[in-house]
């Protein structure tokens, strides 16, 4: 890449930060609404938190409540009012949320056996995917909740999955690294992948997996990202992402996202204009966010400001990012209170960015 | 089974726990036990006991009185030296007890 390719981009997608909203406690995740005046954030105490973010300063609306354990999926309709949410209980709700009072629609209390990893919906927002440990990939109307089909075959715990952009397909992506592709329609396996690089068995433990499926703009190209582990335990290995063929099965690259200690990719938008925007976090105190193209020898642009970041979401109109970090000294071991002898929780920062240098960025279309 | 110490009730941003040993729990069953309580709690925010702590002390006395063993009167014979078989500043937990 040449100094003037460098500019170009970094005049279309360098970050600035336009605020945080501290979540405390803890949240999973954090995704916009498809119109981009909200932005939803899955919590470790089984609420689903809602901002408006339309105006200058962030407003809380009230959150949606009805799980158990941590919310660890969150989806919106792609035209309705609907966010579909997760828990680690296995419970699946829809509720519909247009800033005012939450008014719950449905949910099914034992969608799977334990903690439901992912949540996908199809580009026409009429069918819910879910992924889970007990190696069950499910997908539901999202009109009323009834399960429509039940897909086996991974016999592993399932940590991700992800429609096409046709719809037509569905990914998903296991503990162990393989990855199936599935006919929505005839619920058939069509193909295969290969993703073991992701995985290591070390010390009777299962380190890594295939933490997230991406599709770019037309679908010819799949991505699966995790870590390249080097060993369990504390696990240091480089975030990686895997590209393949989709129509062949052939992986055609793999791509690196920063070093042993920043460990995971834990999220990533594939921008239509083939930019690969990821987060990452390692140990307590790592974790990059990270923007390269995918034929590029190094990324164009990085940043180690927020720490053990673990989601990103982008509004193609606005252009925006939302990315969930941690705050800084967020581990520790033994007594450890501030100054006034109490305990202090940990908070989830959720940045919000604006990218390029354009204060009325042009629209562009996501492929995620 | 128990463990060597609890974990913080804080997640930390490996979006794991570390170390705690402020307060945990356990759970026992067996001879001499009674069945289905909880006995003491921690405060709201789980960092640390609210009721009478009880230590690694307290569960060798709770644990040898279950078995029928005097574990005041008892003591290892160390070559000649006597030593307490359970900590001598801790007590059995009477509330377990059956």
């Amino acid at each position: 890449m040449n100094d003037t390719d460098q500019q170009a981009l970094l005049q279309k997608f360098e970050p600035r930060e336009t605020g945080v909203i501290t979540a405390d406690p803890q949240v999973t995740e954090a995704r916009f609404s498809p119109c981009g005046c909200y932005l939803a954030a899955g919590g470790f105490d089984a609420r689903v938190r809602v901002w408006d973010i339309s105006g200058d300063e962030p407003t809380e609306s009230p959150a949606i409540v009805g799980h158990n354990g941590w919310v660890h999926a969150i989806v919106f309709h792609p035209e309705q009012d609907v966010i579909y949410s997760a828990d680690s209980w296995g419970q699946i709700r829809a509720t519909r949320h247009d800033g005012g009072e939450p008014e719950s629609l449905w949910n099914v209390e034992q969608a799977h056996d334990g903690w439901i990893r992912q949540l996908d919906i199809s580009p026409d927002g009429k069918l819910l995917a879910s992924a889970a440990p007990d190696g069950r990939v499910c997908v539901w109307s999202t009109a009323d909740g009834q399960r429509v089909a039940e897909w086996t075959g991974h016999n592993e715990d399932v940590q991700s999955l992800r429609f096409d952009p046709s719809g037509k397909l569905l990914a998903s992506g296991d503990a162990k690294g393989k990855v199936r592709l599935w006919q929505v329609d005839s619920g058939e396996c069509i193909r295969e992948f290969d993703a073991g690089s992701l995985w290591l068995l070390h010390r009777l433990q299962d380190v890594g997996g295939v933490r997230l499926i991406r599709f770019n703009h037309d679908g010819s190209l799949l991505a699966c990202g995790g870590v390249t582990p080097k060993n369990g335990g504390t696990v240091q290995g480089k975030p990686t992402l895997l590209i393949f063929d989709t129509a062949s099965g052939e992986q055609r690259q793999s791509i690196e996202f920063g070093e042993d200690k920043d460990c995971l990719l834990h999220d990533l938008v594939w921008h239509a204009d083939d930019v690969l925007i990821g987060v990452t976090s390692g140990t307590p105190g790592t974790g990059k966010l990270v923007m390269r193209r995918p034929g590029d020898e190094k990324p164009f642009f990085e940043t180690t400001k927020m720490a053990n970041c673990h989601s990103l979401s982008y509004h193609a109109d606005t252009n925006r990012l939302a990315i969930v970090a941690t705050n800084k000294g967020s581990n520790g071991n033994g007594r450890r209170l501030n100054k006034d002898g109490e305990y202090e929780g940990n908070n989830s920062p959720i940045h919000l960015l604006k990218m390029g240098s354009d204060t009325d960025s042009a629209k562009t279309e996501t492929a995620t | 089974a128990m463990s060597e110490f609890g974990r913080t009730p804080r997640i930390n941003g490996h979006i794991g726990r570390d170390h705690w040993p402020e307060a945990w729990s356990l759970a026992m069953a067996g001879c001499g036990l009674k069945a289905g309580l909880a006995v003491g709690k921690t405060n709201a925010q789980g960092t640390f006991v609210d009721t009478e702590p009880y230590d690694i002390g307290h569960m060798f006395h709770t644990w040898f009185r279950a078995l029928g063993v005097n574990s005041i009167a008892t003591e290892y014979n160390n070559a000649g030296q006597p030593l307490p078989i359970a900590h001598d500043d801790c007590h059995a937990v009477d509330e377990v007890l059956a």
